[in-house]
């Protein structure tokens, strides 16, 4: 391995500035020994190539993993003891790479903050690690290991009584901590209350019987506890979260604890609520519940689980263990009616203790517990409310929440979990996703917002497992055709390049090829994906099926999507990328992808997602059964165009979870000839007159007001493409309108649209350009 | 009565005949290369652009290939 890896570039971890300096070292690989010594003194990176020095032990081959100073490890999956090593490598270190036989993780100082957040120990950490090691586990590893983990636990954050405090037994620490400016200036100090170093001082907070391994007697403990002293500090609400990110390891290094111990909680209302008994929790469910609930109390955290692997039965036994107010948030209002409908599903809850809080359907919350469903929208909100909603809002304000529940934590941006976070008062978060990626890195953000990640289950596990479907993924190559290809390359087209390799008539056929395939030989159910409106409409017009948009009124949707359910006649449904996320679709079992929003990993992720929920009998999907592969997912890409890049990063998410694509070139089959639209030459000329006169907006990217992982788009990039705006009707009429008595009243235009006369519409263009 | 050019034939998929042909009418009229196109697949060119051709064609693939970074 040593050899093999020594090209191979570093992990990301290091600071960014090194980046250049890594190219270089790729490059010369010839003067490893020679020239690269240097490099190796300056940052200390050398070692990491040079794996001669590793100490192998003399019964390797029973161990499973390699451990390497960089902190990266590698895991072999064949060996007897991976479950076990998996288990525990999960907990401590980040998974970078998890193709079938060969795991790679890398340890993080926030991935051993979670470690130690769930409860393992430092030593414990070095103990495990260097049992399952074939080598002997380097000293910079040891050494991270003890400085990333030795200030755990010395601090805690405490809610209470809707009030936060800065707790810990150690005064010095808090002094430490008090010295740093932000923590300072978001102190609240309480007056009367202050003792001779200015902390509250409680005596009854004692960590009950936690060193004394339940020997002591009940007096003696009780003793015990009396004598520990806690001091606190109280600090404002709103500064909560800058000061935990001072706290983090990068910064001060006092990592927060942040427990609700809700069994003790005496002061909020219990809500009476029980899984039911037919609710089974797999392994890896219950296994993420046992590190949120470790120690009898519950942690803020993360849990990863593919979409499909029934996240929202862990909410719901999440909230049903903890037993107090919950607070749910979805992305929508379809998922919010969805996880108001599993909350009855797999609970015990009475109907009128749990109520939804959309836009729609404003159900007032009564009695004194309860679980509450709405968007991150309806909380985040800044703007005016009616008099209703500005009720129900005040109580999720003013109310002391048992469990924060997030789902889809990937898409909310920063700042409205900022706000969210803010507003509600909360003792424990539970954050659920499927895809912990994003392209704006925002995912870091993540871990003083909620809390460290807790638990990620592998998918190649659960397909193996059976617990999802088997997805065999393929890329389809569709050449060009000729005509679209040179007005592709034509520099004058360059804002239409999308629309024409999206539009290529090769690529077309290819979908209706296998939309045909798929409903007529296997009975199957189809997704197509379009992120370009323009497509979407073209497509679903010409192939005769339902679609749904961003615009599509909530009424036709679910009108839609009952009869791709449980109708024989839709098997096809066009989705632009509202389908993307929550919108549950168990019947499907195929998707076809026509485009994309650019290079999104976690775009892909998400849409692969929704057809891994498992179907069919568990012996035919398992290896070597009748259906090995039960779902398919086609991502159809035009070659030679700016797709083939987006179409390979796309696939890196799911390459790194270990899925791997197959290319198909050779789609629609040659024979297949005038069965298939666009045969002709003149239908595709006129295809290609059709996307060429079609305006720039049109042919543009659907925008949908929560999508914030924008970043990933290139920079030539439409703003807004609508319906409406194909159909011409595109508000235009209206925003010149008024723009123009702007104009003429205060000479300064105040609208998001572009004012390029050369864009205007041209009946407009003879009264204002 | 019978000319002989000299150049270059080339052979190649439709989309790459189209880039070429892209390439060269993006030239001044002085340094326009291809002599004849002979069908969607087959050009007939000057003979000293080939190492142009092939850089350029490398360059826009690269574009359009993806590399992980790391």
């Amino acid at each position: 391995m040593g050899h093999g890896e020594k090209g191979r570039p570093h992990k990301k971890h290091k600071s960014s500035a090194k980046e250049e300096q890594r190219s270089t070292f790729v490059e010369d690989d010839d003067g490893y020994f020679g020239d690269e010594v240097d490099d190796d003194l300056r940052d200390g990176e050398g070692k990491k190539r040079d794996f001669s020095k590793l100490e192998l032990k003399p019964d390797h081959a029973n161990r499973p993993l390699w451990a390497c100073a960089d902190g990266r490890i590698f895991l072999e999956t064949f060996s007897p003891l991976y479950k076990q090593a998996y288990d525990f490598l999960i907990a401590i270190a980040e998974p970078v790479c998890r193709p079938e036989s060969m795991h790679e993780y890398n340890l993080t100082p926030h991935s051993l903050y979670a470690a130690v957040s769930v409860g393992l120990e430092t030593e414990t950490i070095i103990a495990v690690l260097n049992k399952l090691s074939k080598t002997k586990l380097p000293k910079e590893m040891i050494d991270f290991i003890h400085g990333s983990t030795a200030n755990y636990g010395k601090v805690k954050l405490v809610l209470k009584k809707n009030r936060y405090f800065v707790e810990s037994p150690f005064p010095e620490v808090l002094k430490n901590l008090l010295k740093d400016e932000v923590i300072s200036r978001a102190r609240i100090t309480s007056e009367g209350l202050q003792g001779n170093d200015g902390f509250t001082i409680s005596k009854s907070m004692g960590e009950m019987g936690n060193s004394h391994d339940g020997l002591l007697n009940e007096a003696e403990l009780a003793a015990a506890a009396e004598e520990k002293e806690t001091h606190s500090f109280e600090i404002d609400p709103s500064q909560v979260e800058n000061v935990k990110q001072r706290c983090l390891p990068n910064a001060l290094n006092y990592p927060m604890l942040e427990e609700y111990d809700f069994r003790n909680d005496t002061v909020n209302p219990d809500l009476d609520m029980e899984l039911k008994p037919q609710a089974q929790p797999r392994p890896y469910q219950e296994k993420s519940l046992s590190k949120m609930f470790g120690n009898g109390r519950a942690r803020s955290g993360i849990i990863v689980l593919p979409c499909g692997a029934g996240k929202s039965l862990v909410g719901v036994s999440a909230a049903s263990r903890i037993k107090k107010s919950c607070l749910c948030l979805a992305t929508n209002a379809v998922s919010v009616d969805q996880w108001a409908f599993q909350f009855k599903l797999w609970s015990t809850i009475r109907e009128d203790q749990i109520c939804r809080f959309t836009s729609d359907s404003k159900e007032r919350f009564r009695g004194n517990a309860g679980v509450v469903v709405t968007t991150y929208n309806m909380v985040a909100f800044g703007g005016k409310r009616s008099e209703e909603s500005e009720k129900i809002i005040e109580e999720i304000r003013n109310r002391e929440w048992g469990l924060l529940l997030m789902d889809e934590v990937h898409v909310v941006p920063a700042h409205m979990f900022r706000k969210v976070i803010s507003i509600t008062k909360s003792h424990c978060k539970l954050g659920l996703t499927a895809t912990l990626v994003r392209e704006d890195e925002r995912i870091t953000d993540l871990n003083f917002l909620i809390g460290p990640k807790l638990y990620e289950a592998n998918w190649l596990d659960l397909v193996k497992g059976g617990f999802i479907a088997n997805v065999q993924c393929a890329e389809v190559w569709c050449p060009m055709t000729k005509e679209f290809f040179a007005e592709y390359l034509k520099k004058e087209n360059s804002k239409k390049k999308q629309a024409l390799y999206v539009m290529n008539p090769n690529k077309f056929r290819a979908c209706e090829f296998l939309i045909r395939f798929h409903e007529q030989q296997r009975g199957d159910k189809i997704i197509v994906f379009a992120d370009n409106l323009f497509a979407l409409t073209e497509y679903a017009m010409k192939l005769r099926k339902p679609m749904i948009y961003g615009a599509t009124s909530h009424v036709e949707r679910t009108k839609i999507l009952e009869a791709f359910k449980t109708s024989r006649d839709v098997n096809t449904i066009f989705l632009s990328k509202v389908g993307d996320n929550s919108i549950d679709i168990p019947e499907a079992n195929v998707i076809i992808q026509i485009s994309s929003h650019a290079g999104s990993r976690r775009q892909e992720a998400q849409r692969l997602g929704r057809i891994l929920r498992a179907k069919g009998k568990l012996q035919d999907r398992m290896a070597g059964g009748k259906e090995e592969y039960n779902a398919f997912f086609y991502s159809l890409v035009s070659t030679d165009t700016q797709e083939m890049y987006y179409s390979t990063k796309r696939q890196q998410f799911l390459i790194d979870q270990g899925y791997s694509f197959k290319v198909i070139t050779s789609l629609p089959p040659p024979d297949s000839g005038p069965d298939l639209s666009y045969h002709r030459l003149e239908d595709q000329l006129s295809l290609l007159s059709k996307v060429l006169s079609a305006g720039d907006d049109a042919v543009g990217l659907e925008q949908l007001e929560e999508d914030a992982d924008d970043i990933a788009l290139h920079k030539g990039r439409r703003s807004m493409g609508s319906m409406s705006a194909m159909s011409g009707a595109n508000g235009m009429v209206y925003m010149e309108y008024r723009t123009g008595r702007k104009l003429a009243g205060q000479g300064q235009i105040k609208s998001n649209k572009p004012k390029d006369p050369a864009k205007r519409h041209f009946l407009f263009k003879r009264r204002y350009g | 009565m019978v000319n002989a050019t000299k150049g270059l034939f080339i052979s190649c998929d439709i989309p790459m005949a189209q880039f070429i042909i892209n390439m060269n009418a993006a030239l001044p009229q002085s340094q326009k290369f291809i002599i004849q196109v002979l069908d969607s697949t087959h050009l007939f060119v000057q003979p000293n652009v080939a190492e142009m051709i092939r850089s350029a064609v490398a360059e826009f693939r690269d574009q359009n290939s993806y590399e992980k970074p790391n």
